[in-house]
């Protein structure tokens, strides 16, 4: 894979901090999961990518891609396989102990499922001392005025910190999900499906919550989602995946107006639009995902692709970058956009099951 | 056109204990043939309640329907004996549940839980249920050889087509779908949902689509109607609910949608939480997170209002002035 250039990225850096150093870096990540018998399931293979200070990377792609994989090893839940991890500049692949605690002050997660990841056993204000007590920052009344002033921060009202998480409804638990990551005044959260298990409008409460977050104190977001249009709203990057490679990386509207890799059109054309004008013929990828084990060389997507040829199914392909900013892994991006507006309702060919319509 | 389904004033409460939850108040809903409806809400709005309702599914001791009547061709379903609902469920009225890994029986072959259905509907012989079996099947895309497997061996979308064979496989007039995508990803979802599209229109079935994906609603459906409360608060053809909506909750709705175009901006969420069936509201249920209630909301029950043939609502604050305020389209424009 292609070393992908500072100055590319800061070409690309859509929040306009162009003399910025990326806050994290991931080069040539890899995280390969032994399963006995059977070999290696290569759940991130060879990910380089950067974030910006007070930037928002959206991922997205199907389940079972390695999305919250990425997540997990940037939050050292993880060790990777190969690969380095660099926090401002500083390598934090094999972190001590002692540093271990410092990086998780400034680096934090939101989890997808507001149900399970909050104890049930304690009480929100309990739930929400747990970083200040660990990290020994503050104790007694300061304590409780800073839990209360965290709770009020996120839109929480003083009353909820009595109650137990089943007391509360999904929005409201996901909102002390985040105060919980914003107490040590973090500069990096990974959010992991942050908002799929919520309704519409509560979504729509959390969405803006992170926003303003975000404005309030230059946080960093790593976004991982498979709902196309959030991370279309939320990010100012868009990296896709596909089974655990990155093959489409671009800032937001680049990615949403030139589309370039097969992959991501067809995932773009999948979502169902409200709008009637936005309805079009869409590409329907048959087959699901092949799995991750022991993956051939060549193009990951190519079995389910439209345009794979027989070079695509040997060679490896590289992320190049096709214009500033937008990174492609494909060989054959020039024509995926012609081919796109041809292909009409002609079904994709390949893949492994048989063709369903 | 044909009705085919007629719910009228469907009342369904839930008991447990000394608290009562009142999941579906008077609701009023006609199906026609070959048409597709899409129900959509938030979680707790009544919409699964509804669907179980129509299928005599209600959790048996503490569902309870307290009012109203659901009419299949003319017939009370609620009135019907189980032995006489037996022969109607899963054969002319069927439903494709939300989980497809708890929907489908973990201990037998997903080819004998098909051909079960064949063999109580239709009567048929081992043999050719299990030839019928394996066309539908490979309709959704699944290979005869799998007949034979568990339901565990099989991925979420894979499982999810399954369930949407076994809803189909004796042609139902009713295909009930609840949340039938919401476990799955959008390129199986637009599967799925491509599949269904022409399934509906060789069969000439009526669909009744579940989910609170309105882009869903925007691509499948002919009519939608919107659910808040356990009432039906808008209804209409969707073009007509979706661009020019008139109920202020089916506004915040659609102005909560992150959308794929257009400029992004701030989106507007519903403030307040969703009615507490447990302690509805007096009036209109809507009213105490509606920024434009009235005296009226907050203590009488609106009615139903014909906006024009293709599009009802009930609202107060919409009676009578409808067309003087459009409302904005929120993040489009």
């Amino acid at each position: 894979m292609t070393e992908i250039k500072k100055e590319n990225i800061i070409q690309s850096g859509a929040t306009g901090q162009s003399t910025q150093k990326p806050l994290l870096r991931v080069e040539h990540l890899k995280e390969y999961f032994k399963i006995p018998g059977k070999g290696y399931l290569h759940a991130v293979d060879d990910i380089t990518m950067e974030i910006m200070p007070n930037e928002t990377l959206g991922l997205v792609g199907e389940s079972g891609c390695g999305k919250s994989t990425v997540g997990n090893v940037l939050m050292r839940l993880l060790k990777p396989t190969g690969g380095k991890i660099f926090y401002e500049d500083k390598d934090v692949t094999k972190p001590s102990k002692k540093e271990n605690l410092e990086l998780t002050k400034k680096t934090q997660m939101v989890f997808q499922d507001p149900y399970s990841s909050l104890n049930p056993r304690k009480p929100i204000r309990s739930i929400l001392s747990e970083p200040f007590k660990i990290n020994k920052t503050a104790e007694g009344r300061e304590l409780d005025d800073k839990v209360r002033k965290l709770a009020e921060r996120v839109g929480l009202e003083p009353y909820v910190l009595d109650q137990y998480p089943h007391e509360l409804d999904g929005g409201k638990r996901q909102m002390v999900g985040i105060a919980r990551a914003l107490a040590m005044q973090p500069k990096f959260i990974v959010c992991d499906e942050p908002v799929s298990a919520l309704d519409v409008s509560v979504q729509a409460t959390i969405i803006n919550l992170l926003i303003d977050m975000q404005k309030e104190m230059g946080l960093s977001y790593l976004f991982i989602s498979h709902d196309l249009s959030v991370v279309r709203h939320i990010s100012d990057r868009v990296a896709v995946m596909y089974l655990g490679q990155i093959v489409e990386i671009a800032p937001t509207d680049t990615i949403f107006s030139n589309t370039l890799h097969p992959y991501s059109i067809a995932l773009l054309s999948a979502v169902p639009k409200i709008d009637f004008e936005e309805q079009e013929n869409r590409i329907v990828l048959t087959g699901d995902v092949p799995s991750p084990m022991n993956p051939k060389p060549g193009c990951r997507f190519a079995p389910r692709c439209w345009m794979a040829c027989e070079e695509c199914k040997n060679k490896d392909q590289e992320l190049t970058q096709v214009e500033p900013g937008h990174f492609v892994a494909c060989s054959r991006w020039k024509e995926s956009r012609e081919m796109e507006l041809k292909l009409e309702r002609e079904p994709a060919n390949g893949g492994q099951n048989e063709p369903i319509l | 056109m044909e009705e085919i389904l007629k719910i009228s004033k469907l009342s369904v409460e839930y008991r447990s204990g000394d608290t009562v939850a009142k999941a579906v108040n008077g609701l009023n809903m006609t199906l026609y043939k070959g048409q597709a409806m899409g129900l959509v809400g938030e979680s707790g709005a009544g919409k699964t309640t509804t669907a179980l309702s129509v299928m005599g599914l209600l959790p048996d001791k503490i569902g309870y329907v307290t009012g109203g009547d659901i009419e299949y061709k003319g017939q009370s379903l609620l009135k019907m004996k189980e032995k006489e609902l037996n022969t109607i469920r899963g054969g002319k009225i069927s439903m494709v549940f939300a989980n497809p890994l708890s929907s489908l029986n973990p201990v037998f072959t997903v080819g004998h839980q098909i051909t079960m259905v064949l063999r109580q509907h239709r009567h048929m012989t081992e043999k050719e249920a299990h030839a019928e079996a394996a066309k539908f099947l490979k309709m959704v895309g699944i290979p005869e050889y799998r007949m034979e497997d568990y339901p565990h061996q099989f991925s979420g979308g894979m499982r999810q087509r399954v369930g949407i064979a076994a809803a189909l496989v004796c042609s139902p007039e009713i295909l009930i779908a609840d949340e039938p995508t919401t476990a799955l990803d959008v390129t199986i979802q637009a599967q799925i949902l491509e599949l269904m599209k022409d399934l509906q229109k060789t069969m000439d079935s009526s669909l009744l689509m579940i989910t609170h994906n309105l882009g869903i609603i925007a691509e499948l459906c002919q009519t939608v109607a919107i659910m808040y409360g356990g009432e039906i608060v808008e209804y209409g053809s969707v073009r007509e609910v979706f661009e020019n909506p008139m109920h202020w909750y089916t506004i915040g709705l659609l102005n909560a949608v992150p959308k794929l175009t257009g400029k992004r901006e701030r989106l507007a969420s519903i403030p307040g939480n969703v009615a507490n069936a447990q302690m509805l509201p007096e009036g209109c249920k809507f009213h105490p997170r509606c920024g434009y209630c009235t005296k009226t909301c907050r203590t009488k029950q609106p009615e139903m209002i014909c906006v024009n043939e293709n599009h009802y609502v009930q609202c107060w604050e919409r009676g009578g002035k409808a067309e003087t305020k459009r409302p904005a389209k929120g993040g489009n424009q």
